[in-house]
């Protein structure tokens, strides 16, 4: 695993909130967990509730085995030699849980592990790009991961409009944040650019996501500090089976 | 309802006022403006509006001492909790088993109120006759009261999310269509409009139907408790419960007056009463025609259908609240690996109320509704009472009800003298149901000890 540090580009990831659907039986052999590789992992166990039962009436019948399960994904984790805190929660929200999970830790990203997938390529990754997002931190975080290795990652980009402008900004910025990855020891010819002008932005993405191997993206609200699982992540976590890596902005030093 | 974390590190609340005082108007807004007015009006004339009137003091002098015991209690059980942590398991069995009764009856009561709102519709289409037109010997009404109470549980125990969406869309339409009818009818009774339509004086039957009548409609008024369910997801509990709920009770208080003032001016009791459970359609079409007609039968269908689905979710969460406390078995209130849901207490409760609906007489429905809830509702203010007498050390409530003792006190007062003036039957039911309640406790529960007593 290599560690760049780059002058002005942010580190490999220290902390990673890691929710877990405990209610089904557990893997974690996603790609992604193997090379992220964050120094400390908050596994969050989760048990979905629908609206017609009260938490403690699911925690009353499954407690017993949702504790199970997160235990031994987090023995999984501390084998390998990373720092764990673990939590378990009965929610009907599981945005929300993520959401103050990141927040209580201090996490800097959020990593679904995702599903077995028979159809998808496990080593292409597709990557969502938003202008507004933590490119530094976008940066650092696949240089630290995929440097090392044969990752193919697809730097994609939903413009939602035919604006020529837009679009050759659009473009200019995909090409540089390639250059800053190429420049960060990623090989060239691992690296693609995509940019469509699809009007409905959470169906293109979803069509793309759909054969991809595992799916990196910044949080969904830069501006607002406290949401971090938004609308497409959740989207991606339920109708694609693919891990699923959302890094969150530097925190400023305050 | 969301964010019960098995450890000790909560989630931040998100519960803020505008969405407590949704979930108590959303509970509450669909029977007294939908199924009442024909009934209430019949008895008693626009002086029904004195009805729901009196029916919201009483519900605002709960609410007060709810809210103090939400804010140093804020366990989903709601005023099951108060009561046996306040009072002792006996009277918690009571309160626990009448109020689950009382959601059914009440989940009936609105399952019958979308009978006649459906059948209304199929009468608009042409497709039957009469609203009391019968298939073999059951009324359609109840019989589309039953089959959509069946298909509701159905729905919950394959845990169908519904709910929120259903309720949220519900109170946003039905204010909005309210909101309309009752400014164009309101100004036409005023006489702002031309001549005054005033069919009939304020009082045709005299005073004395007016007391009687708000047992009748109290029904309406259930519902502003639901808010102390949720007291643990609720941002600024001391400010925002007390006010949501005092809120949302004045919000559905002056929509009922106005609605009754409206629709007892329209019409005479003679005319009005006969119309029943629908008679808000005749009197929206005789001051927006037809479009106005169907504006409230759509917007009665939702409603009643809203209420019954919240009513059902309500009802088996109470049993929950009495089977962590070993007072029913825990089998009842336990949920299935399939769906996450707790099927027996789901199908009991809309299984009791699908059986109940073949009754078929709303008002008594109504009635043993209210009694029940109305039981549970004197006793959160004797409760209130004990407490503060006792003054145990945990009790630290971030709110504190004004004008104490004298508010809990003239609500129990008051919550227990609105039970005398329900007809013979519905007290009998009530009474039944309550003494149901503690052989109940006496054969199985005598001698529980409560969960993390206090």
């Amino acid at each position: 695993m290599s560690r760049f540090d780059t002058d002005g580009m942010a580190g490999p990831l220290e902390s990673v909130v890691v929710p877990v659907d405990v209610s089904e039986q557990v893997s974690i052999e996603g790609v992604l967990s193997e090379v992220v590789s964050p120094s400390e992992v908050v596994v969050l166990g989760y048990w979905s509730i629908p609206e017609q039962a009260a938490p403690g009436q699911v925690r009353d019948r499954f407690g017993e085995t949702a504790s199970e399960r997160l235990e031994r994904v987090a023995s999984g984790f501390e084998a390998a030699g990373v720092d764990v805190r673990s939590r378990l929660a009965f929610t009907g929200d599981r945005e929300r849980l993520i959401d103050a999970a990141v927040n209580e830790y201090g996490s800097q990203a959020v990593l679904m592990p995702g599903g077995s997938r028979a159809d998808a390529a496990p080593n292409r990754g597709l990557v969502l790009v938003k202008p507004d997002a933590d490119l530094d931190r976008l940066v650092g975080t696949l240089a630290s991961a995929f440097a090392d290795g044969d990752a193919e990652l697809l730097l994609f980009h939903v413009t939602g409009d035919r604006d020529v402008h837009l679009r050759d900004a659009t473009r200019y910025m995909l090409r540089g944040l390639e250059a800053r990855l190429v420049e960060a020891g990623i090989d060239p010819g691992r690296i693609d650019r995509e940019q469509s002008t699809e009007r409905d932005r959470l169906e293109a993405i979803l069509a793309r996501a759909a054969d991809a191997g595992f799916v990196v993206l910044s949080e969904t609200e830069p501006s607002v500090r406290e949401r971090v699982f938004g609308t497409v992540q959740s989207r991606l976590a339920t109708e694609t089976d693919a891990p699923l890596l959302t890094v969150r902005s530097g925190v400023e030093e305050r | 309802m969301t964010g019960e974390t098995s450890d000790a590190g909560e989630l931040e609340r998100t519960v803020g006022l505008a969405g407590a005082v949704t979930i108590g108007t959303g509970t509450m807004i669909g029977a007294g403006i939908f199924v009442f007015p024909g009934l209430a009006a019949g008895r008693a004339g626009p002086a029904a509006a004195v009805s729901f009137a009196i029916g919201a003091v009483v519900a605002l002098l709960v609410a007060l001492p709810t809210s103090e015991l939400a804010t140093a209690m804020p366990e989903s059980g709601g005023g099951y909790y108060f009561v046996s942590r306040g009072l002792g398991a006996l009277p918690g069995a009571v309160v626990g088993i009448g109020l689950t009764f009382g959601l059914i009856f009440a989940t009936a009561f609105y399952l019958v109120g979308f009978g006649e709102y459906a059948a209304a519709i199929l009468v608009e289409a042409g497709a039957i006759g009469t609203r009391g037109a019968s298939v073999g010997p059951i009324r359609i009404v109840l019989l589309l009261g039953i089959v959509v109470g069946l298909l509701l549980t159905g729905m919950s125990v394959l845990g169908t999310e519904n709910t929120e969406s259903l309720q949220n869309g519900v109170v946003g339409l039905l204010l909005a269509i309210l909101v309309v009818f009752l400014t164009i009818s309101g100004l036409d009774v005023l006489g702002v409009r031309g001549g005054s339509r005033a069919a009939t004086s304020f009082a045709p039957r005299g005073l004395a139907p007016i007391l009687p009548t708000a047992a009748l409609v109290f029904t309406s008024y259930l519902g502003f408790a639901q808010i102390a369910t949720v007291a643990e997801d609720v941002v600024e509990p001391d400010r925002n419960l007390p006010l949501s709920m005092v809120g949302s009770v004045l919000l559905v208080g002056v929509f009922y007056v106005v609605t009754l003032l409206v629709a007892g001016y329209t019409f005479e009791p003679d005319v009005i009463g006969p119309m029943g459970e629908t008679a808000i359609v005749n009197v929206a079409e005789a001051y927006l025609g037809t479009a106005g007609a169907l504006a409230i039968l759509v917007g009665g269908l939702l409603a009643t259908v809203s209420s019954a689905n919240a009513s059902v979710l309500s009802a088996s969460r109470a049993l929950y609240g009495l089977s962590s406390d070993a007072i029913v078995p825990t089998a009842a209130a336990r949920v299935n690996g399939r769906y996450n849901t707790p099927h027996f207490a789901l199908g009991f409760v809309g299984g009791v109320a699908a059986l109940l609906v073949a009754f078929g007489r709303t008002a008594v429905l109504a009635e043993v509704a209210s009694f029940l809830h109305l039981i549970l509702y004197g006793l959160v203010c004797v409760a209130l009472l004990a407490i503060r007498r006792r003054d145990p050390a945990w009790y630290d409530p971030a709110f504190e009800c004004p004008g104490y003792p004298a508010v809990p006190a003239v609500g129990a007062v008051a919550s227990f003298a609105l039970l005398a003036f329900m007809q013979p039957l519905s007290q009998l039911l009530g009474a039944i149901v309550a003494v149901i309640a503690v052989a109940w406790y006496a054969v199985y529960a005598r001698g529980t000890s409560l969960r993390d007593e206090r």
